[in-house]
């Protein structure tokens, strides 16, 4: 029977989601960050701190309570009445080990993929599949740009499609905010536009904004232009050189600046950004810098939605690592043994490699693949050796012996290869 | 072609393709008549019966898809990406805020939300909240609003009924001590014998967008609601 708590399960199944989260942590373990596991469940008590004169009851009010508030945390009781709470947010579950994890001062860069438990908003838990990164401690921007990177990356290995990022800015836009004049305040602390925005209601936050939000945002080099001439201070700055850093990075037409966003929580303190694909309504993925309450918990992190993800993915068009591979190989009268050691081979030298059952479903996955944006080679495996149709990989074609070399028939393999079936 | 556009139900729509999810009923006239005038060839009401109409080349030479649907609907099918942007009243996404832009007062279909109370009972009101025996009932087509308003403005957490319809007769009866729903001249609560004690949303109609669409179709959009933004704004000054 399903696990009713996983809403989206028919779209994704859980090997696809499987699949989504390994990519996840294989991409970002290139990007040097390394797993880390927190526990499904954590005991309350202790970790509460009711604000002073508060009378409600424990962990309603305080740091913690307020926390499990913005999230939807599902508490359960054990036999002895001890209260317990369901993992409810990855970044908050992962920053209560960093203390014990902590190398030193060079950041520490931890990723996750896992499950959470939240109540929606009839109450009702429901396990949700977040799979990130997080930056502890990150500089500021290499951070914020490292984030972006890396989560553009992961999409891009998942075969998500064209990506586009928005970026905004918490703390620019309560410095100019500042520079305009004394913020109005609401009811958390922050700025009463900073509530409206995070609501979503652009109507509220246009009576209250006094910077003209929506006027400096756009392309790279409108927004450059524009916050210059704006004034502005340390923040500024600071935004301008993380604009240059995601340049650089090669993200300069996938991004859009829009100082509108500035992240659903209240804990986003710095640059936020969202990752969408034109085939969900909804991003993908958000990100950003946070300061959490309680302590030192700071840093820079992204999460995104496996469960999005994967109903994405499930539909018409790419799948992780079965849509991009470097190689569809298809045997031909090959024995076991000419075909196993070979993909081994070629999969040890690190390339990804598929196994069509036949020559027509190879023809068929390759040319899906083509449509998708890459471009695998094909390989024949024959009883006598195996040929490549079109040009090998790369370092395939360098390898003596390799290759078109091992062609049995002489026929010219050269050049792109065009799908015949 | 045009089958294929009108079938292409779920996920977002294509890039060449803009879909606006418009309500039926009280609105709809009006937020046609505003599309119109912001430079989309919207048909007028006669539109309504076909639920979903392609109009090729209707949204400044784009493809344009009208979902007409049920107000409360219309931030549910923005959300999900199956619009791109839609025209709904205040009241729906006070109800349902989540994952939605509200961008624009489009100052049309004004009206307020209120707590409307039996005449004679609106001496006591708000005194009656505290004494009520049992506990304050509450009709309402708006549950999560409700709550929400009676715990953050009276601290109470009242007993919810929800109802699809016709609420004002829940409290002529004394099912409920009071209701919580949408007056626009006040003939309806008065033919009824009660009277509104609080006001809890002023409501009008609002353009709302979704986020990714937003950053997809931004040229689109943002044209459509330059224009939109001006005409609201005459409408707005014209009041």
């Amino acid at each position: 029977m399903a696990d009713p708590t996983w809403r989206e399960e028919g779209a994704a199944s859980a090997l696809l989601r499987h699949r989504i989260e390994r990519t996840v942590l294989e991409v970002l373990a290139r990007w040097g960050y390394r797993e880390v596991e927190t526990p499904l469940l954590e005991p309350v008590e202790g970790e509460l701190r009711p604000a002073a004169g508060a009378g409600g009851a424990a962990g309603e009010a305080g740091h913690l309570g307020e926390e499990e508030r913005w999230f939807g945390a599902v508490r359960l009781m054990d036999g002895g009445g001890r209260p317990w709470r369901l993992r409810y947010d990855a970044t908050v579950a992962l920053l209560r080990r960093a203390p014990e994890l902590a190398s030193g001062g060079a950041g520490l860069r931890l990723a996750y993929a896992t499950t959470v438990v939240r109540r929606d908003e009839e109450g009702e838990p429901v396990a949700l599949g977040q799979a990130g990164a997080e930056y502890l401690s990150a500089p500021s921007p290499l951070g914020e740009a490292e984030a972006v990177g890396a989560a553009v990356d992961v999409l891009r290995a998942l075969g998500a499609g064209p990506v586009r990022v928005a970026l905004g800015d918490t703390a620019l836009v309560t410095e100019l905010e500042r520079a305009a004049g004394l913020p109005e305040t609401g009811e958390a602390g922050t700025s009463a536009l900073l509530e409206a925005l995070r609501a979503g209601d652009h109507v509220r936050a246009a009576g209250l904004d006094r910077v003209g939000l929506a006027e400096l945002g756009g392309g790279v080099a409108q927004v450059r232009e524009r916050l210059r001439a704006s004034g502005g201070g340390a923040e500024r700055d600071r935004f301008l050189a993380l604009l240059e850093h995601l340049v650089a990075l090669g993200l300069g037409e996938r991004l859009e600046v829009d100082l509108q966003l500035v992240g659903r929580w209240p804990y986003y303190a710095g640059p936020v950004f969202e990752l969408t694909v034109p085939a969900q309504g909804q991003p993908l993925g958000y990100g950003g810098r946070y300061r959490l309450p309680g302590g030192a918990r700071e840093g820079v992190g992204f999460a995104l939605d496996v469960g999005r993800l994967a109903a994405l993915l499930a539909g018409p068009g790419p799948r992780p690592e079965e849509a991009a591979p470097d190689v569809v190989a298809f045997p031909a009268a090959a024995p076991p043994g000419a075909i196993w050691p070979r993909l081994a081979a070629l999969r040890r030298a690190g390339y990804t490699v598929a196994l069509a059952p036949d020559e027509v479903t190879a023809f068929r996955w390759a040319r899906e693949a083509a449509a998708a944006g890459s471009s695998p080679r094909l390989l024949r495996l024959e009883a006598g050796g195996e040929r490549w149709l079109g040009r090998p990989p790369a370092a395939e074609a360098a390898r003596p012996g390799r290759g078109e070399a091992r062609r049995s028939d002489g026929e010219e393999g050269a050049g792109a290869w065009s799908p015949r079936h | 072609m045009v089958a294929a556009a009108l079938n292409g139900g779920g996920g977002q729509a294509g890039e060449a393709l803009l879909t606006l999810a418009l309500p039926k009923g009280r609105l709809a006239e009006e937020a046609a008549a505003a599309l119109r005038a912001g430079g989309l060839d919207v048909p007028g009401e006669e539109g309504e019966q076909e639920l979903v109409r392609l109009l090729p080349g209707s949204a400044f030479g784009r493809d344009l898809r009208l979902l007409w649907v049920r107000p409360a609907d219309v931030p549910a099918y923005v959300r999900e990406g199956a619009a791109d942007a839609g025209v709904t009243g205040k009241d729906a996404l006070a109800e349902e805020p989540q994952g939605v832009l509200e961008r624009l007062d489009l100052g049309f279909g004004r009206c307020r939300m209120v707590v409307a109370v039996r005449r004679a009972e609106a001496e006591r009101w708000p005194a009656r909240l505290a004494g009520e025996a049992g506990g304050l009932s509450v009709a309402t087509k708006y549950p999560r609003l409700a709550r929400r308003y009676f715990l953050e403005r009276h601290g109470l957490r009242p007993r919810v009924l929800e109802l699809r319809g016709s609420v004002e007769v829940a409290a002529t009866v004394g099912m409920a001590a009071a209701i919580v729903d949408l007056v626009q001249t006040g003939a309806t609560l008065r033919a009824n014998g009660l009277v509104a004690v609080e006001e809890v949303l002023p409501v009008s109609a609002r353009w709302i967008v979704n986020p990714v669409s937003l950053r997809w179709k931004r040229p689109l959009l943002g044209e459509l609601e330059r224009r939109l933004a001006a005409l609201a704004a005459g409408e707005v000054a014209a009041r």
